[in-house]
């Protein structure tokens, strides 16, 4: 996984109170977090919400934290995670899946599209089909199982995906190859589904 | 992402007992995600995955099934990988950015202002929750909004005339008219004009499930599958049980509409929130009497009267507290943030206002916090060890009570501790004893096949008896099932829920309203 630039500068400045190499920090990650926290909620409310709550703990927590040693990508993703943990025990489990249906699958009429135009609608159609299963696959898959499949995704090695989820290497091997099995059988049974 | 590549299963190669341990190392095995094996960090089995991994370089080598295996993996990892990456980049740009409104909301705190900006400032005004489940499709005040003020204004009046008739007998029937929600979905177990009896006996799990974009709180008896409802609302994310009362009789819980949050007691005569504050309000736990509930609020802790709903402001100098428990004249509150830094469970005298901390003695980030039937002993775990820890509730006398024990779940019938157990692939019951040659497995299998259940999943009957378990399972479905720990038998639980929610249940607690 790629780090900005001079992270360690950032987080022992940022842990000795500096506001301006935190905000270099909220710069760089709020994208990532608010990515990975949208892959494991599917609402984009909550996601914000999370996403500001996982930066304001994180802020609030570094004069607590050894700026040396500390590791600042995994730890924020651990806060992040313990976020939504932190939902899913308020709500015992309660996400929101979107069951909408694919864009343009209704009875909406084209003015005659040529043909090229009709190439790029099924396309696009695939895609959000696509986009939609992948999502109710995420949903249904165990919440740290779906984190770990979307780590891998983002590049993160095990040993950061161990890191982050504090678990053995062993065990995100294994998490990680149960979740891609499981991740392929619901996914082609959604798919044979419609 | 259909899946097109050849099985290897399903070709003429030999079978290979090595083949599920080489795809579970196909990232190393392939060198491109290589690990640093003289981690000082590294665990045992961490080890033996090393030796392994030795050992599967060699033999892939000659084994055309694992090759052939590996290779399958491989297109399967990389496409799963893309798809995933288009969704989390696809992800980014569905959800506006936060990062003016975080770096707005850390000028504040800089400032020491308490005007950050605020969660959930997306949500519309209120719909208020009802006794029966007539919600509006939409969240939107419109003409349909009073009509449904008016519907609602029937159903109290209504409610009314039958609670004061079940008020001559204890053991009449209380109706809930549940039939204009549950017509929607006939398929469904939930019982469409169920009654519930006031009874002597623990016999229903409140629980909440998404069903329809609405949370629904039923009481389910597990036995007989019938479930009558008591609330519905069409905040399903926000809406939370807070817990059944002492008595067995009343289920509180809470909605944030996003700008409020309501506390609601059912089954009741009248449909009006207990109690109302702005903002998102926490967790309130009852009494022991069950005369009150108390509310952690940023004023202090509101003791709020479930009769009249008079409230009271108990406790200026506690603000926003995480209530978990409350005994003798003591509220058991946790202090610290979910930041991986510290949290530890504290009580504070509700005569006096002194405050004591309670598991600061063995760790600086405890969880899982349990107070026994007689109220005398704190169990919990700290984050890092695996040992489960006691405490007198005084906070003296910390101990670590078990090595690998499992979590609390709740008592058996001498108020000895249950814990949930993982062994193998069988999540067990445990009853710990006086010492561990005494403890002992009550039930050994609590959802057979079941991939992940954890202690928020479970609701254990008071004094023991029989238990309701959320269970996952390796192909991400979910069952509940329901385990008699005396009787050593058990099966599912069909619950007024969509199959493809049954993730969402949460569990309120057992209640003693029958269900009819």
């Amino acid at each position: 996984m790629n780090a900005v630039e001079d992270e360690p500068r950032l987080t022992l400045e940022a842990c000795q109170g500096s506001v301006e190499a935190f905000e270099a920090l909220v710069t760089y990650y709020e994208p990532r977090i608010r990515r990975m926290l949208y892959g494991l909620t599917n609402d984009v409310q909550l996601t914000q919400d999370l996403c500001q709550e996982t930066f304001l703990s994180a802020y609030r927590a570094l004069p607590r934290m050894n700026g040396e040693e500390l590791r600042f990508a995994p730890w924020l993703y651990r806060i992040a995670l313990n976020q939504v943990r932190s939902e899913w025990r308020r709500r015992k489990h309660v996400t929101v899946v979107s069951f909408s249906l694919p864009l343009g699958s209704g009875d909406e009429a084209f003015d005659e599209p040529g043909e090229d135009y009709l190439v790029s609608e099924e396309q696009f159609e695939e895609r959000v089909v696509e986009r939609d299963i992948v999502q109710r696959v995420l949903a249904r898959l165990p919440p740290t199982s779906a984190l770990c499949l979307l780590l891998d995704a983002e590049g993160f090695s095990y040993k950061e995906i161990a890191e982050t989820l504090q678990e053995s290497l062993a065990a995100i091997r294994s998490r990680l190859s149960r979740a891609r099995q499981a991740f392929q059988r619901i996914y082609n049974s959604l798919d044979q589904e419609g | 992402m259909k899946e097109g590549t050849p099985d290897a299963h399903g070709s003429e190669l030999p079978p290979c007992s090595l083949s599920a341990r080489c795809v579970r190392l196909v990232d190393e095995l392939d060198e491109d995600r290589t690990v640093v094996w003289n981690d000082p960090l590294l665990f045992v089995e961490d080890t033996r995955d090393r030796r392994l991994l030795e050992q599967l370089r060699i033999h892939v080598a000659t084994c055309p099934t694992c090759r052939a295996r590996l290779a399958q993996e491989r297109v399967m990892r990389s496409r799963q990988r893309q798809v995933l990456r288009q969704a989390l980049t696809e992800g980014e740009q569905e959800v506006p950015a936060t990062t003016a409104r975080i770096l707005q909301a850390l000028k504040c705190e800089e400032r020491g202002q308490q005007k950050a900006p605020g969660r959930s400032q997306g949500y519309v005004s209120p719909v208020e929750i009802g006794m029966v489940s007539v919600q509006p499709a939409t969240r939107h005040p419109t003409l349909w909004h009073s009509l449904l003020r008016n519907v609602l204004a029937l159903v109290a009046v209504l409610a009314i005339i039958l609670a004061s008739t079940s008020l001559f007998s204890r053991m009449l029937p209380f109706r809930l008219a549940a039939g204009s929600a549950a017509g929607g979905a006939a398929s469904m177990q939930a019982t469409t004009h169920a009654s519930l009896l006031f009874a002597s006996t623990w016999s229903s799990v409140v629980m909440a499930t998404l069903h329809d974009g609405q949370e629904l709180i039923t009481n389910t008896d597990p036995i007989s599958g019938k479930s009558a409802m008591l609330a519905s609302s069409s905040y399903p994310t926000d809406t939370d049980i807070d817990g059944v009362s002492h008595d067995g009789y009343k289920v509180l819980y809470r909605v944030f509409d996003g700008s409020s949050t309501r506390y609601y007691i059912q089954p009741s005569s009248m449909n009006a929130a207990l109690y109302t504050l702005n903002g998102r309000g926490s967790r309130a736990i009852w009494s022991t009497d069950d005369h009150y509930i108390f509310i952690g609020t940023a004023e202090g802790v509101e003791k709020v009267d479930v009769n009249s709903h008079s409230a009271a402001l108990v406790l200026s100098t506690l603000k926003n507290p995480d209530l978990r428990f409350y005994r003798d004249g003591y509220l058991y509150f946790v202090q610290g943030e979910d930041t991986g830094a510290s949290m530890v469970l504290s009580r504070v005298n509700l005569a006096n206002g002194s405050v004591h901390p309670i598991t600061v003695g063995s760790c600086t980030l405890s969880y899982g916090f349990w107070l026994s039937p007689g109220g005398t002993t704190v169990y919990y775990h700290c984050k890092d060890h695996p040992d489960l820890y006691a405490v007198d509730s005084d906070g003296t006398h910390t101990r670590s009570l078990r090595l690998h024990s499992g979590d609390a779940i709740g008592y058996a019938a001498q108020g000895e501790l249950l814990t949930l157990l993982k062994t193998g692939a069988t999540y067990q019951i445990i009853e710990l004893g006086v010492d561990t040659q005494h403890d002992q497995v009550v039930f050994p299998d609590v959802a057979p096949g079941a991939v992940e259940i954890t202690a928020d999943d479970i609701a254990v009957m008071p004094y023991g008896q029989s238990l309701v378990a959320l269970a996952r399972y390796a192909d991400g479905s979910s069952k509940i099932w329901y385990d008699d720990l005396v009787a050593n038998t058990q099966h599912t639980v069909k619950a007024y829920i969509d199959a493809e929610n049954t993730a969402r249940v949460q569990f309120g607690g057992w209640s003693k309203l029958q269900v009819s």
